[in-house]
């Protein structure tokens, strides 16, 4: 019998969360039929059935989270009805509705979501103290997980050396890390381990910006600087790559990813060739991925390939900042606002538009001087807005 | 205090005498109470001191001393009526059940019912199926009726005073093992509250709520489970209506795990209402199961070697805390 399994969209994807089923079980199934929804780290997509049949088992109920590859439902023949559960022999791949790429799912184990045999106290004190009872081994009567192995298991987190006596701050809500948090605390977190971020800043004077701007209606700032970037990686290559280990891959195409906050957290949609495009086409580009991203309708294909990437936080009123390099790729530009700042020309001070940017690039992968050229590069195109 | 020993049966006898000075409408009646001094011994000696007019030997009909009683209370006597096994209360029953715990009530408050009616349960004295039972859930569930079970001879004396001096009938069920086990009376006076627990040893591991005579078995379980090195807690109930549900549940918050050792059939007994209740207020805290260590479902065998295979004992406790200890 084909087994339905998590099926991996990207090669960071470690897990997916059922959302719902749009199969009950015992309901019969066409084959590409989506049957079920799941989440993924960027997005939400339908899983298709790979065989037709029967919906014969459920293993997953909406909210699990399954590692790719786990096995979330088994489609039995038509005929036989509803099957045993003894171990499938042939293993389907879940087909993806979207045209997303998908990377060959690897061999997987036969492992079924079953509950976990925990009692009511270990169950309440995993909670309180955010432990995954999975995780854990019971060593009670039939291995149930007791109080003393969440307790085992709370001791084990590195203590703040606080005495649990004493008192705590009131917990207004906890709330487990999933979705697109997980993804950015995973990522980010990975980068803070392994990369060498160092850190460039570079003034620019933004006063043909700001008269561009004001021609050029409706035109953000994210979009000009996008563009100026492309630009600038055209030819500072090895700005324009990624990192996997022990091997950096440096890309002929620039695909600018633009970091968009929305109420479920960061995304960084990707605007691909941004060289190649105009800016009026690289704004209304930005306008779309933000309108999608708020709606959490971005596709895989929207959320992948980027080459570099761009996060504005200037209409915040920050005057600049070091952004976390997103991973794999090799560097990270932070625009702060655009103000008046005391600009000096001969002997007279006055006034100018000003805009601070900051280069954050993993020395892995670039030293220092050739950063600095890239920003350079980035300056001289905000400067001088018309050749964008 | 004074270190005085009493036994169980003294301890009670003691609480009579006591509250008979006290109240002059405190009257005993029962079979076999006064001239043959009570078949248990505790009543020895109150037909001398006190007299017939309040030491009253009574015909063999269980309905009609509970129903005298009644009576007596509603007058405004305070009788305490001794019948001399467990095993004849449904005999009783329409005088305990229908009339004496819903006077009150039914009334508006304008009658009252102060009557104690004393019992005994004798399972371990082969005393066979009739003569043996130990049924406190028959009565428990009766809104009205207050039903004490004490352990110790400072808690006999302790609680029979409080339920002779308590406006409501009390059913007060004294363990037939227990009249000659010895423990500390104090001679000065004391009543103990209808309703409140005693914690009779502190523990981490394990909470064994312990019902009259197995609260003495409870206590040498959790001594043995300390050679274990588990800690148990043993609570003794001491009253079953009103039951002290807080002190149970908060030790079971600590400890995590319950037993409950009682006297009476497994099935729909003590033990069951106790497990309930304990998970509709403590769910979230147990870390095993409730286990109930009490009598299986048969009738009490009258042959002693099967009878001791039937009690409930501190061996059957520590193979409960065993099954759900890891």
């Amino acid at each position: 019998m084909p087994e339905v399994v998590m099926p991996r969209l990207d090669p960071g994807m470690q897990s997916g969360k059922i959302v719902e089923w749009l199969k009950k079980e015992g309901e019969i199934v066409q084959k590409g039929e989506p049957i079920l929804v799941v989440e993924g780290e960027k997005t939400t997509f339908e899983v298709e059935a790979p065989e037709g049949g029967v919906l014969t088992r459920i293993l997953a109920s909406p909210g699990t989270d399954v590692e790719v590859s786990h096995p979330v439902a088994i489609i039995g023949a038509a005929s036989t009805g509803a099957q045993s559960t003894s171990a499938p022999r042939n293993v389907g791949r879940a087909e993806l509705s979207q045209s997303a790429q998908t990377t060959q799912v690897e061999g997987h184990e036969t492992v079924r979501s079953e509950r976990v045999v925990a009692s009511p106290a270990a169950r309440r004190l995993a909670q309180e103290h955010g432990v995954d009872l999975t995780k854990l081994k019971g060593t009670g009567p039939g291995g149930r997980i007791s109080r003393e192995d969440v307790l085992a298991a709370v001791e084990q987190v590195p203590s703040t050396g606080v005495s649990s006596k004493i008192s705590q701050p009131t917990v207004l809500k906890r709330v487990k890390l999933e979705g697109i948090r997980k993804v950015v605390a995973e990522r980010l977190g990975f980068t803070a381990r392994t990369a060498v971020p160092v850190t460039l800043t570079m003034e620019a004077d933004a006063t043909k910006l700001v008269e561009l701007k004001d021609k050029e209606d409706h035109v953000s700032f994210t979009a000009f600087a996008v563009k100026a970037a492309a630009k600038a990686l055209e030819t500072n290559h090895l700005i324009n790559s990624t990192i996997d280990g022990e091997e950096i891959t440096t890309y002929s195409d620039v695909n600018v990813a633009v970091a968009i906050n929305t109420d479920q957290g960061l995304v960084a949609p990707v605007v691909r060739n941004a060289n190649k495009k105009s800016l009026k086409e690289i704004n209304s580009e930005i306008e779309e991925l933000s309108q999608k991203a708020k709606e959490s309708r971005l596709t895989i294909e929207e959320l992948t390939g980027g080459t570099f990437t761009i996060t504005n936080l200037g209409a915040y009123d920050i005057e600049s900042f070091a952004p976390v390099i997103n991973p794999p790729q090799c560097a990270i530009l932070g625009l702060g606002r655009i103000a008046y700042k005391p600009y000096v020309v001969g002997e007279r001070v006055s006034a100018r538009p000003a805009t601070l940017l900051t280069l954050v690039f993993d020395h892995r992968i670039v030293d220092g001087v050739p950063a600095a050229k890239f920003l350079r590069d980035v300056k001289s195109h905000l400067e001088d807005p018309q050749s964008l | 205090m004074s270190l005085r020993e009493l036994t169980y049966a003294d301890a009670l006898r003691e609480a009579l005498r006591e509250e008979m000075l006290r109240d002059p409408n405190v009257i005993l009646l029962g079979e076999e109470i006064g001239v043959f001094n009570g078949v248990y011994k505790v009543t020895r000696g109150l037909l001398d001191e006190f007299g017939p007019d309040r030491v009253r030997d009574t015909p063999i009909s269980e309905a009609a001393i509970a129903g005298a009683a009644v009576g007596l209370a509603l007058v405004g006597m305070r009788p305490v009526a001794e019948i001399m096994y467990m095993d004849f209360l449904p005999i009783c029953m329409d005088e305990l059940a229908t009339q004496a715990a819903k006077m009150r009530f039914m009334s508006g408050g304008q009658l009252k019912v102060p009557m104690v009616l004393r019992t005994q349960y004798s399972l371990g004295r082969q005393h066979g199926a009739q003569h043996s039972q130990f049924t406190p859930a028959w009565f428990f569930q009766v809104p009205g009726l207050k039903v004490v079970v004490p352990a110790t001879p400072y808690d006999a004396k302790g609680l029979l005073k409080s339920a002779i001096r308590e406006p409501n009938p009390v059913l007060f069920l004294e363990g037939g093992l227990l009249y000659r086990t010895k423990g500390p009376v104090p001679e000065e006076e004391y009543t103990i509250p209808l309703g409140k627990a005693d914690t009779k040893r502190n523990g981490d591991d394990v909470t064994i709520v312990g019902v009259s005579r197995l609260v003495g078995e409870a206590l040498t379980a959790a001594k043995k489970l300390e050679e274990k090195g588990v800690s148990a807690e043993v609570i003794d109930v001491r009253t079953l209506q009103p039951l002290d549900l807080k002190t149970i549940v908060e030790s079971v918050k600590r400890t995590s795990r319950l037993i409950i050792a009682s006297d009476d059939i497994k099935t729909g007994g003590v033990g069951s209402e106790i497990s309930a209740a304990v998970i509709e207020n403590a769910f979230d805290y147990l870390d095993a199961p409730i286990m109930r260590v009490a009598c299986p479902d048969t009738p009490i065998p009258f042959s002693p070697p099967l009878e001791q295979q039937y009690m409930p004992n501190a061996d059957k406790i520590v193979q409960a805390a065993d099954q759900i200890i890891g």
